[in-house]
């Protein structure tokens, strides 16, 4: 209480500013302010701390004015700059002013890593100062950030200098050496002078200050409006309260981004329907791809279709007579609720011919990556250096005088089509950021280095029970991984009631990663893997040594022990507990595969593990390979036994991708190759996370984590339930298990892809999985459609999955609980922030499976353009390859092709309107015609040839051709680059030669 | 609620206070001449004024009259500036009636109502300036004042609002807070046996969060008590030094 | 902020409300109080009725369109004599403390005035209270009549008359009151008297609030001291 000491008691005008004066605040705001205030700074440990300490090598602090927090705070942002020092008063200001930014400086506050802290110098007795009579806004605002640096100058007992920087020459005049220690300095000057070894700083402050003139040169112009003005705020709330718009989120459609958007209002988990449809650029009115808009309905007269002709990314702007679907609710944008700007890749044209402007900035449209994306207009003077180098560019603002967004330069991530550039660019797209770990969350890790080696701490075992000697454990795992979060063992018991009994151990996560430390902190984001690369969620001392079950050596874990039925593999009992293992033998699928299919002593090699003299070495063999196959046994009777109650096998299209030794290229594409012992691994671990899931939901301990899979929305399985009909097969969608019969009967099929294809079309129709709190969902939606499975949980992979690691702290907290010891309280998740966490979790995971599928994408394109240079035909080309027919649209028809397990469209149908004929060898070309669509086929009728009929599930031989890194020719639009990775050209049809169609 | 950040990353709130910490308390008992007792109370920017009358004979019609204690009769007001926006009317709306029900409520279990049978008591508060916490300001000025009268209290009746946002505990909400929208508790307290004279809650709180809440209003309402006691002896003290 | 009276659309509008609090004196308990209150109500809009005592042409935004409108509410705290006279002249007190904003307008293009308020708090206008009136109440009790009564002297008092004077002495209202007559001999005479007394209570009050002005932020004294 500070009444008791209370200092002193000022009352201000509240900083009231409105456009129209309703009401004049009669009410004055009081401030309290405090005669203490707690230090960031490391010497002042002893006064209150709040989070953050700045680092003790800190030589001074930077105060930002309010104009230099507000226009470039981005600069402030770069990790290379320390002590960073915001004013309360710099900080309102930006509040005030904008929004999003004032989003951005809170988010920078919080993050632990950076450097910047928040001094709240308005409620600080001695900082505050009063506002004079005769003083406008902005010299106050300069008044209180200077008075601010000099107290807490004052305050840190005068030890570290603060530099309070402005871009007004005025308040360095009036300032500059008013106080010793304290200095104001312009914030270009201070780049130069204190920054010399961080040359972004003062670029990046150019590229910044470059954008604010070029805006203010644009809005003395005064141009005509290209847009309706937004509405303001209140009266978009109130319109959306009255229900007179419909607020949600604007997502462009993918294949016709300049023409086509919808928006889909939150909540509404549907797909298609519900949705309203925005047409054409002026009713989009600015806004972006993901920014929450409000809609205004037009009239029911003016309600069109969605388009259904076949996307083709390279011509949305030709004419061309479309065929439209039902019509929807149409409506037009009339203002943006939120923006949801994020950085952009981009790429800049081409320089013009003509004079250039000497060293004037350029003003130049940057064609972003995404193609949903408008093109931006930057401002820069290294125009020529950035020349066919992907560049990251921020939006500021989109005036409605202006036909582009205005937005600035931020960096250059490398030559574009160069591997590095590119997988940069699909982490960035994706809000992937992937930092070295921090100082802090290495100096809580445990060490484990030759000089003082990492070991078990005997009071820690003996908590736990202990496996070491009683359990043959190994692992299986893809060939060379580092970080083994699961192992599994099999002993059997033998007595009265023989049993099995079976164990799924996981590294115990959670004994290394305290809840709430640096670590788990900044595990939250889920972790990729990329194609060529990986990207750890744990130091690197966790996820590949000390949490790694590793063979021989101990390590503590999390085990699943079940007690089986001999004969049925009936689970009799389950043990859920914290133990210490050691495991045998750290074995690769392949191996794993080869033991059980019967390989005699060459395997031996493949297994270090195996040592001694050839009989030990085979005894020892023997023995696995007896562990091994009583583990495929139980696995296939509990696949069968789910499979039974609608457990669905789904097909995945994945590729692997293949380099070799040389950097930056591709050297195969080969579909994933799945060995049953893949089945029975991960059959093991889905028991795991079921009973773990199980047995969290039976303790009433709290909220648990759970991963439901809703059931797919029945009018996604159109082209499934079409494809089937063409041949003859009915597929029942009612529940999983009639999918599951119905997609089984497929099988009998002459096609032996045919039963891959649907299932793959039934994957397509599935919706996510998703993470949820068990509390926020009612009962009968928390299964797992997919799986049939009731209750389903993450539990392990805790390495490499944020979710396990809460699962795990959750399980123990539940077990604790059951032996009477509620240690730790805290681990239970409040509903809500389990919710917080868990839809956080969800849009992680989905960008991080985007930002892996466009990896693949961009390692297919890097293939074809790389293993075939420029050979035009030949019977062995990679380029061409069997594919099959598994979609009908109004244009084409989309095809799968089984060797790169790829899938593509094909158009039967030019921009300029001609369709495809069939030559006499087989090849095609366009020529003018007609294109009949219908439900199973697409007949093509060129005016001077043969029609010629596709079916579903016809073979084609295509050919492909990386869309060339064309950026050269402005003929094809540049933002398509590695988006339209694969083009199909035709294809000769139930051939072997091909045609080279080109309208590329 | 879009713009207003009730409180901040660092811990602050809106008028620059901690979450557990209270207004500036400021009180002056006996400022009306004419009324038995009288306080001023203010808390923060919200100043209330109450006087009491009593016990006299009960005005009005007689068959109010109760024989075993005396009626204790309540009228609250706001004054028409009192708020930003001007109000209409200074008493008689619903929420006026309401808070003078509660207000009767609150001291009719803390007055020693029985030491004066067919009597009555009347505490007339009047808000001067609002700025959150109406309903504490004026159980606290309606201690104050009813001490200065001399009536017998079972105790102190200390009163704080507390509301909640990011789940923490606010205590002695401003207006800004309670504008808001989010739960505000308000509770009357007999700070020395922690006896509730009064509790009411506003919007949705979740039962998890009730105790927390409850005792962080109740560590206020002791603060509270501190400061009003103090105040009382230092008037006592003036007063018998004057003599 | 409002709209303008129909009858002057290029004038600003003053509102006054008085409230006898409950607080001040029992008998105001309940609406016990609103008879004196729409007295004093009324007493007041008559001394106000007349554009010249406030400047209320500079209250004006647009005409027809936006004015400022000043609600004078007086609540009366505790109960002792000769409220009207205490009223008023904490009316002109307080309009002597009134700041008004200023505000500029702007045409946009629809032509529809847009009103911006300026992002100073300190830019604004005092309002003009040199013609602002004061009422000064005599009570004729038996033959004599007197200044500023206290309750027990209105109680005996059977007539009164009420004189709104300006601080130069002119007359802005006056009203009659009460149950017995007054000769217009004694009316004459009663005026002369208010007249000077309410000179010298017009200079008291100004000379107590530019002293007021003149006090820092911090020696300001409140209800608290």
């Amino acid at each position: 209480m500070r009444d008791n000491h209370a200092s002193s008691f000022r009352v201000r005008q509240s900083p009231t500013i409105s456009d129209t004066v309703q009401r004049i605040d009669q009410l004055n705001f009081s401030f309290q302010l405090f005669p203490a205030i707690a230090s960031y700074l490391h010497h002042f440990r002893s006064c209150t701390l709040l989070g953050k300490v700045l680092g003790a090598d800190l030589t001074h602090f930077l105060t930002p004015d309010c104009s230099v927090a507000l226009h470039y705070l981005e600069v402030l942002e770069l990790p290379q700059l320390h002590g960073v020092l915001f004013t309360h008063t710099a900080y309102q200001h930006v509040q005030h002013k904008s929004r999003r930014l004032y989003q951005r400086l809170r988010r920078l506050l919080n993050s632990p890593r950076s450097d910047c802290v928040l001094f709240a110098n308005e409620f600080q007795l001695g900082a505050y100062v009063d506002r004079q009579p005769s003083e406008d806004l902005v010299a106050w605002q300069a008044r209180s950030v200077y008075h601010a640096a000099v107290w807490y100058y004052n305050h840190l007992s005068k030890i570290i200098p603060v530099v309070m920087v402005t871009v007004d020459s005025a308040v360095v005049e009036k300032y500059g050496s008013a106080t010793e220690g304290v200095y104001v300095v312009p914030f270009q000057a201070y780049l130069e002078s204190f920054w010399p070894d961080v040359p972004e700083a003062s670029e990046f402050l150019v590229s910044l200050h470059q954008a604010l003139t070029a805006k203010e040169v644009e809005s003395c112009r005064g141009s005509k409006r290209e847009f309706a003005e937004h509405l303001p705020v209140d009266v978009l709330e109130a319109g959306i309260r009255a229900g007179l718009y419909i607020k949600g989120t604007l997502s462009m459609n993918k294949h016709k981004a300049h023409v086509e958007a919808f928006v889909r209002q939150p909540g509404l988990l549907s797909k298609d329907t519900d949705d309203v449809l925005v047409l054409g650029i002026k009713n989009r009115n600015r806004a972006i791809q993901g920014d929450v808009v409000a809609v205004e309905l037009l009239p029911r007269t003016e309600w069109q279709g969605r388009s259904l002709t076949l996307g083709d990314v390279g011509r949305d702007d030709c004419p061309q007579e479309e065929s439209h679907g039902e019509p929807m609710p149409t409506g037009r944008v009339v203002g943006i609720v939120q923006r949801n700007w994020r950085d952009y890749v981009a790429i800049l044209p081409p320089p013009e011919e003509g004079p250039t402007q000497g060293r004037q900035a350029q003003r130049l449209l940057a064609v972003p990556w995404d193609f949903r994306i408008p093109k931006i207009r930057i401002a820069t003077t290294q125009a020529a250096m950035l020349q066919d180098v992907r560049i990251v560019v921020r939006i500021d603002s989109w005036d409605s005088g202006s036909q582009y967004p205005n937005g600035h330069f931020v960096r250059a991530l490398g030559k574009a089509g160069e591997i590095e550039t590119e997988v940069a660019a699909i982490l960035i797209e994706w809000g992937i950021s992937v930092l070295p770990f921090s100082e802090a969350q290495l100096r809580e890790m445990p060490t484990d280095s030759p000089t003082s080696p990492w070991a078990l701490d005997p009071k820690e075992v003996a908590r736990r029970r202990d496996l070491r000697l009683s359990h043959l454990i190994f692992s299986i795992d893809p060939q060379g991984c580092e970080d083994v979060d699961d192992a599994l063992s099999i002993v059997q018991c033998d007595g009265l009631d023989s049993t099995i009994e079976m164990g799924v151990h996981i590294a115990d996560v959670t004994k290394f990663v305290p809840p709430g430390g640096p670590t788990d902190l900044e595990a939250l984001p889920p972790h990729t893997t990329s194609a060529d690369r990986r990207f750890d969620m744990l130091p690197p001392v966790l996820s590949s040594n000390l949490c790694s079950l590793r063979s021989g050596e101990d390590r503590y874990a999390v085990s699943v022990l079940w007690q089986l039925d001999k004969e049925t593999y009936e689970v009799k009992d389950v043990w859920f507990g914290r133990t210490v293992i050691r495991s045998t033998y750290k074995l690769s699928y392949e191996t794993a595969q080869a033991v059980i299919d019967g390989g005699h002593i060459e395997i031996a090699t493949e297994i270090p593990e195996l040592s001694g003299t050839e009989d030990e070495q085979q005894a020892r063999l023997g023995e696995l390979r007896d562990v091994l196959n009583i583990l495929t046994d139980v696995a296939r009777a509990w696949l069968c036994r789910r499979t039974a109650k609608g457990g669905l096998q789904l097909e995945g299209s994945e590729v692997r991708v293949e380099f070799d030794g040389v950097p930056g290229t591709v050297s195969g594409l080969t579909p994933k190759k799945a060995l049953e012992v893949h089945e029975t691994v991960a059959e093991c671990m889905i028991g795991a996370n079921a009973w773990v899931a199980q047995h969290l939901c039976k303790s009433l301990l709290g909220c648990t984590l759970l991963r439901r899979h809703p059931s797919p929305r029945p009018e996604l399985f159109g082209p499934l339930c079409n494809a089937a009909e063409s041949q003859g097969f009915h597929i029942d969608i009612s529940s999983n298990k009639a999918l599951s019969d119905s997609l089984e009967k497929t099988k009998d099929h002459g096609e032996p892809l045919l039963s891959r294809i649907l299932r793959m079309l039934a994957t397509q129709a599935m919706s996510n999985a998703l993470y949820c709190s068990s509390v926020s969902v009612p009962q009968h939606d928390l299964k797992h459609y997919g799986l049939a499975l009731p209750l389903y949980t993450h539990f392990t992979s805790p390495i490499r999955r944020y979710a396990d690691i809460l699962v795990h702290r959750q399980l123990l907290a539940v077990l604790a609980a059951e032996n009477g010891d509620f240690e730790d309280p805290e681990v239970m998740l409040s509903s809500t922030s389990l919710e917080e966490i868990c839809q956080h979790l969800n849009e992680r995971t989905r960008a991080a499976q985007k930002a892996q599928k466009d990896s693949v994408e961009l390692f297919q394109c890097l293939f074809f353009r790389d293993v075939n240079p420029g050979i035009e035909e030949s019977s062995t080309d990679h380029r061409v390859a069997d594919a099959l027919v598994f979609a009908i649209r109004a244009n084409g028809v989309l095809v799968f092709v089984p060797r790169f397990a790829l899938r593509g469209a094909i158009f039967l149908k030019d921009k300029e309107g001609r369709v495809a004929r069939l030559m006499a060898d087989g090849r095609c070309d366009f020529s003018h015609g007609s294109l009949i669509h219908k439900k199973h086929e697409i007949v093509s009728q060129p005016s001077d040839g043969q029609p010629f009929v596709l079916h579903l599930f016809d073979h084609v031989t295509v050919s492909f051709i990386a869309l060339h890194t064309t950026w050269r020719q402005m003929a094809v639009p540049l933002h398509y680059i590695f988006h339209a990775i694969i083009a199909f050209l035709i294809c000769s049809i139930f051939t072997t030669t091909w045609a080279d169609l080109k309208y590329l | 609620m879009a713009g207003v950040e009730l409180l901040s990353d660092q811990g602050y709130r809106v008028d620059g206070r901690r979450a557990s910490e209270l207004r500036r308390v400021q009180c002056r008992l006996g400022v009306l001449g004419q009324a038995d007792g009288s306080a001023l109370l203010q808390l923060g920017n919200t100043r209330a004024l109450a006087v009491v009358s009593g016990p006299h004979e009960i005005r009005g019609s007689k068959s109010k009259a109760l024989h075993d204690r005396a009626v204790v009769n309540c009228q609250y007001s706001m004054a028409t500036f009192s708020t930003a926006e001007r109000k209409r009317r200074p008493h008689g709306d619903r929420k006026s009636i309401e808070m003078s029900l509660h207000l009767r409520q609150t001291f009719e279990t803390a007055i020693l109502t029985q030491l004066f049978p067919r009597s009555q008591i009347d505490i007339f508060v009047q808000i001067l300036k609002s700025d959150g916490g109406n309903y504490c300001v004026c159980v606290n000025a309606a201690t104050m004042a009813l001490v200065d009268a001399g009536i017998p209290l079972q105790d102190y009746v200390c009163a704080c609002s507390v509301g909640f946002v990011d789940e923490t505990p606010l205590v002695d909400v401003c207006y800004a807070e309670e504008a808001a929208g989010g739960p505000v508790m308000a509770v009357a307290l007999l700070p020395r046996s922690e006896q509730v004279a009064f509790l009411s809650l506003d919007s949705r709180l979740h039962e998890d969060h009730l105790s927390g809440v409850m005792k962080a209003a109740t560590v206020a309402c002791r603060d509270l008590h501190a400061v009003l006691s103090r105040i009382v002896k230092e008037t006592l003290q003036e007063a018998t030094a004057g003599e | 902020m409002g709209a303008p009276k129909l009858d002057s659309p290029s004038e600003g509008c003053v509102e006054f409300f008085v409230n006898c609090s409950a607080n001040a004196s029992l008998k105001f308990e309940g609406r016990g109080g609103d008879e004196l209150a729409t007295m004093i109500t009324n007493a007041l809009h008559r001394a106000f009725n007349n554009s010249s005592c406030v400047p209320r042409q500079n209250m004006c935004i647009v005409p027809g369109q936006h004015c400022w409108i000043l609600y004078v509410d007086v609540l009366i705290l505790e109960y002792g004599g000769n409220m009207l006279d205490t009223a008023s002249l904490a009316v002109k007190a307080a309009l002597h403390d009134t700041r008004i904003p200023k505000v500029e307008v702007s045409k946009n293009e629809e032509g529809i005035s847009e009103i911006e308020l300026s992002d100073n708090p300190f830019d604004c206008t005092q309002l003009d209270t040199t013609n602002v009136p004061c009422f000064v109440t005599l009570n004729k009790i038996g033959k004599q009549f007197v200044v500023d009564a206290t309750p027990e002297e209105e109680a005996c008092c059977l007539a009164k008359l009420l004189l709104a004077l300006r601080s130069d002495g002119t007359l802005t209202a006056f009203l009659k009151e009460g149950t017995s007559s007054l000769d217009p001999e004694s009316i004459f005479e009663m005026v002369q008297v208010g007249q000077r007394v309410g000179k010298e209570m017009h200079f008291a009050l100004d000379d107590s609030l530019t002293k007021q002005e003149n006090l820092t932020c911090k020696d300001k004294i409140g209800f608290l001291g």
